[in-house]
């Protein structure tokens, strides 16, 4: 498989302020990636730099072998900036044909019916982006990101601010979407992430802390349980059944388990029927550590 | 070749926005009927007036230029050159403010840049700005023509010929400076910052050019560097040898777009 974004000793400043330190970084073509961090972690930088919008202060940024930000960089990617917003002199019509006809896509109309479809947006295509709410305005910024079938799609914080019923759209969107492209996406929401995305770029105080498959190996032999907010338990009641190594509350309805699965592979089983016969229900349980367990523990 | 495409591409925006929006409308409505005035009562008045051989003007200019201004063979040109030669200018640091500043400060320049590259987008701006502002100058010539035709239907050979002088040494003269608020718009973050720069830096760069010109005499010579600084030897003229110095508004604007595209392309989104 091929490496998409490349990314070798890549630092940039900000006056005195650090960004990004010594990122090296390969990532291939394939499942979402999600990019995360807390703020100031350097996540938008990196989109920044990946898009071309600024240069490095020191080493390398390719994308598909081409330096970030040249044409030939350009013919490949597109994205949704953080803070963009589309002109509000022309209908969202007119701007996306005119970012069709310059990305040279043959019936420019067409395709934009086609982008706007796949957000749900079609019917809004003579509109203004001035009236369109801030959800609504998010989902047309992605279709401008679909323009042209591009190879790569870079995503800064594409559900930040909207509605549940907007974030779902969205998230639906990437995920029928990530066969023809390789999205990445950074967010706060990793719960959503979660959802989506095969692969975690952590990024923190501007350095590469891990990049993790969210299926690793490590995720093997681990339970999560997210238990309803009216049960209480404690950490070591669910010890005594057989396998369970250790069980921690990371939270106060968030279960970690961690189990022997070679020789206990039916601890989840074992699991539910305790928590039955203790009378505590639950909302979710799920293989593995949560996105955000494996991230910032 | 794509990127040529996609220069004309976005200047076809800049002309529908200009033409079709709201805001184009209000801009080109507003210069219209300054114009209307300024050809109504200024250019058939004076003319009138300079057919007469009066001397009005002179309190206002040199007398050389009086001079080379009766020396027109269709007044109404010589009094529009005069207003032209100062106030299109003017109106282009107004019509040409907004190229790109506007666009940064609200990020619509990260989303035409996924599409296109930067040097397309600054050129591409730049053209359409400066077709706009040629098809009003054209506006104004033509509609300087049929006053004249009014007047003396008999003078339309000679009204149509200076027509095309005066047209051409305008639109030199704007292309310079439409090329130079397009450098400042890549460091602007709105047309009216754009604006007020712009005639700072005239000011300040020309008071800098004479205070060290007087210490410096060939300082002087960097005054060649603003654009507009041929506008005292265009008043002297009145045909085609006027172009004779064409070569200054052209190397301006080409210095100043080559400035500008280097850095658009060196410069942050």
């Amino acid at each position: 498989m091929s490496m998409i974004i490349e990314c070798t000793a890549l630092s940039k400043h900000y006056g005195r302020t650090i960004a990004l330190r010594d990122i090296n970084l390969q990532l291939k073509a394939g499942a979402p990636i999600a990019l995360v961090g807390p703020n100031g972690a350097g996540k938008t930088t990196l989109l920044s730099l990946l898009c071309g919008y600024i240069r490095p202060g020191s080493g390398d940024v390719t994308v598909m072998g081409q330096r970030a930000g040249s044409q030939n960089a350009i013919r490949h990617i597109s994205a949704l900036p953080q803070d963009a917003s589309l002109d509000p002199n022309f209908s969202i019509g007119i701007q996306l044909r005119h970012y069709a006809r310059l990305r040279n896509v043959s019936n420019a109309t067409a395709e934009v019916r086609r982008v706007l479809r796949l957000v749900q947006l079609e019917d809004q295509i003579n509109a203004k982006a001035t009236q369109l709410s801030h959800g609504m305005r998010k989902r047309v910024l992605l279709a401008q990101s679909l323009i042209g079938n591009p190879t790569l799609v870079l995503l800064d914080e594409p559900t930040a601010g909207i509605d549940p019923p907007n974030v779902k759209i969205i998230r639906e969107m990437i995920a029928r979407q990530a066969t023809d492209a390789t999205f990445v996406v950074s967010s706060h929401n990793l719960d959503e992430l979660e959802k989506i995305c095969g692969t975690v770029v952590h990024l923190a105080a501007g350095e590469l802390r891990g990049v993790n498959a969210i299926d690793d190996v490590n995720n093997e032999g681990v339970l999560t349980v997210v238990l309803s907010a009216d049960s209480i338990m404690e950490d070591h009641a669910i010890d005594q059944i057989d396998g369970i190594k250790t069980a921690r509350l990371r939270t106060p309805t968030e279960l970690v388990i961690e189990y022997d699965h070679q020789h206990y592979p039916d601890t989840d089983i074992a699991v539910l029927s305790w928590l039955s016969q203790h009378g505590l229900r639950y909302r979710r349980i799920s293989k593995g550590r949560s996105l955000e367990e494996q991230v910032f523990n | 070749m794509n990127s040529l495409k996609n220069t004309l591409i976005i200047a076809a925006l800049e002309l529908r926005r200009a033409f079709t929006t709201r805001r184009g409308m209000t801009v080109i409505i507003a210069f219209v009927l300054i114009w209307g005035l300024l050809l109504r009562y200024g250019v058939v008045g004076a003319a009138q007036w300079l057919t007469g051989g009066g001397n009005v003007i002179g309190s206002m200019f040199n007398s050389s230029t009086i001079r080379a201004l009766l020396n027109w063979e269709v007044a109404e040109f010589a009094v529009l050159w005069v207003l032209s030669l100062y106030l299109f200018p003017m109106f282009c640091l107004i019509l040409a403010a907004d190229q790109t500043a506007s666009d940064r400060a609200r990020g619509t320049l990260r989303l035409l840049t996924l599409h296109a590259t930067r040097g397309s987008v600054f050129i591409g701006r730049f053209t359409g700005l400066y077709l706009i502002q040629l098809l009003l100058l054209a506006l104004v010539v033509i509609a300087t023509v049929v006053l004249v035709l009014i007047r003396d239907a008999s003078l339309s050979t000679t009204a149509t010929e200076t027509a095309a002088m005066v047209f051409v040494n305008l639109a030199l003269l704007i292309a310079a400076y439409t090329a130079a608020m397009a450098l400042i718009n890549v460091f602007a973050s709105s047309a009216r910052q754009a604006t007020t720069w712009a005639i700072i830096l005239w000011i300040v760069i020309g008071l800098i050019i004479f205070w060290v010109g007087r210490y410096v005499q060939q300082a002087e010579l960097l005054r060649w560097i603003l654009p507009g600084a041929h506008i005292k030897f265009l008043l002297q003229q009145n045909s085609w040898q006027s172009l004779q110095i064409a070569f200054v508004p052209l190397l301006q604007t080409i210095g100043l777009l080559g400035t500008g595209y280097i850095a658009m392309r060196m410069r942050d989104l």
